[in-house]
């Protein structure tokens, strides 16, 4: 990401964050919380990613321009963040397939509903784990644009990659979930008839 | 591309065979745009010509278009929430900003009714037991499913205008609707439009009050199928394409009526 420091209008001055803004960038705290922890797959890891982020975005919130996505503005922030840490921990920032997968959103009880838990003792089986068996950079393209709702452009912009490359990563991972799950369908039910 | 074998099955020579990779392969490369609705109407319209003849990519196209909608239908709980102390800490991290009291918290999801839930069981269900062999039948599916979902959250209580609507929606959308205008006699009332999210995230979901009850006309910017009625988990739907946009009139159970109210929407909406 290319910060140039210039005065234009329609900038916040330098050095302010006003409360319009921070209101408006920490209204955006779930989704980038659920994003950390697609990344780091650590609770603790991604609290502490999300927090880098809105450090550097309030330090940084003279270079966002107004009428453009600050969501998006965020999620380049904190993309860039995550692959800069990777980098210092010597680790290929999309190489982490093989981790095993925690299920920290678990870990906090008392913060679903009975219809939550409904969906997740039905998702958690085979959603989940068919999401998690998408290969890591096909899952960022693909949770940018389906779970956050963000265009191609702005995806691109936050996984530094060419646009072509997003919309192959989107549609493999689309295709990659769909398969993953047929298959676990498949395999539950060979395990159901077994019985 | 899957098989890349092409609409005609394995190719005889090198160079057709090639040429049929090529071609399917540049479909793969398009389809996500594809089917977003984003595509460009002469790309479009060139996709749609090879997925006629290339089940492969066909194929490909349907499941693709299922792991997206999948996702939608559960895009708000695969986000989850942040931990509460979190808020605070980032907010911290702008020197004099106060996060303001608990009574006027930011955009926190806290309850999802049930009937969405359900619905997003029933989505799931949807695209692996009915499976998408049929694709008008599923499509109708996740229309009766958005129908239920949309009235369950809420529509309003008064009547709005067609031509607004109209203007509003392409103004935001980039593409035109026709929208059928309140009429008295049809006890028919125009309550709202909605982006429907559950089966395409470019369909227009034109919200009405048909004798009270809910009623609902989709559009989707394409041509996909014939003129058909069909019963979808215990909706009527009619579905029909008219001048390059499908439309799509769901109404709860079997009302008595429904042909003669199809027919109002359609000569209203050419």
């Amino acid at each position: 990401m290319v910060f140039r420091r210039r005065s234009v209008p329609g900038r916040v001055s330098e050095g302010e964050a006003d409360a319009p803004f921070v209101q408006e960038a920490l209204s955006h705290l779930d989704s980038l919380y659920g994003t950390a922890l697609r990344l780091t797959r650590r609770p603790q890891d991604a609290e502490d990613l999300v927090q880098d982020t809105y450090l550097k975005a309030f330090r940084a919130a003279h270079q966002f321009e107004r009428g453009t996505n600050l969501k998006a503005w965020l999620f380049t922030i904190l993309h860039n963040t995550f692959r800069n840490m990777r980098r210092q921990d010597g680790r290929n920032p999309v190489d982490v397939d093989s981790e095993a997968v925690e299920r920290a959103a678990d870990d906090r009880p008392g913060e679903h509903t009975p219809e939550q838990l409904l969906i997740r003792a039905t998702l958690e089986p085979e959603l989940q784990a068919a999401l998690e068996a998408v290969p890591d950079a096909f899952r960022q393209a693909l949770w940018l644009r389906d779970v956050e709702e963000l265009s191609y452009a702005e995806i691109a912009q936050a996984l530094d990659i060419p646009i072509g490359t997003v919309m192959s990563r989107i549609s493999r991972g689309r295709r990659a979930l769909y398969d993953g799950l047929q298959a676990r369908r498949a395999a539950s039910a060979r395990r159901t008839m077994a019985r | 591309m899957s098989g890349n074998q092409g609409p005609d099955g394995p190719a005889r020579d090198e160079k057709t065979m090639e040429e049929r990779r090529l071609n399917c392969r540049d479909v793969e490369e398009r389809l996500a745009p594809y089917v977003d609705g984003e595509a460009a109407p002469e790309t479009r319209g060139a996709i749609d010509a090879h997925l006629s003849a290339c089940p492969p990519c066909r194929q490909e196209a349907d499941h693709e278009r299922a792991g997206r909608d999948l996702l939608h239908a559960c895009r708000q709980d695969l986000r989850g929430a942040a931990p509460e102390a979190l808020r605070a800490r980032c907010a911290a991290q702008c020197p004099g900003f106060k996060v303001p009291a608990s009574g006027s918290r930011f955009v926190v999801r806290r309850w999802v009714p049930l009937s969405v839930a359900a619905s997003v069981l029933l989505a799931i269900a949807v695209v692996f037991a009915l499976g998408i062999n049929d694709r008008v039948e599923a499509l109708a599916a996740g229309l009766a499913l958005d129908h239920v979902k949309c009235f369950k959250i809420g529509d309003s209580e008064h009547a709005v205008d067609a031509s607004t609507i109209e203007q509003t929606w392409e103004r935001d959308r980039g593409w035109p609707i026709r929208v059928a205008q309140t009429d008295g006699a049809e006890q028919l009332q125009l309550v709202g439009v909605r982006r429907c999210l559950s089966s395409d995230g470019m369909t227009a979901h034109v919200m009405y009050r048909w004798h009270g009850q809910p009623l609902s006309v989709y559009v989707l910017p394409r041509a996909t199928a014939d003129d058909r009625v069909v019963d979808s988990m215990g909706h009527a739907e009619a579905i029909w394409s008219v001048n390059g946009r499908t439309y799509a009139v769901v109404a709860d159970d079997h009302p008595a009526g429904f042909t003669h109210l199809v027919s109002y929407v359609k000569d209203h909406t050419r």
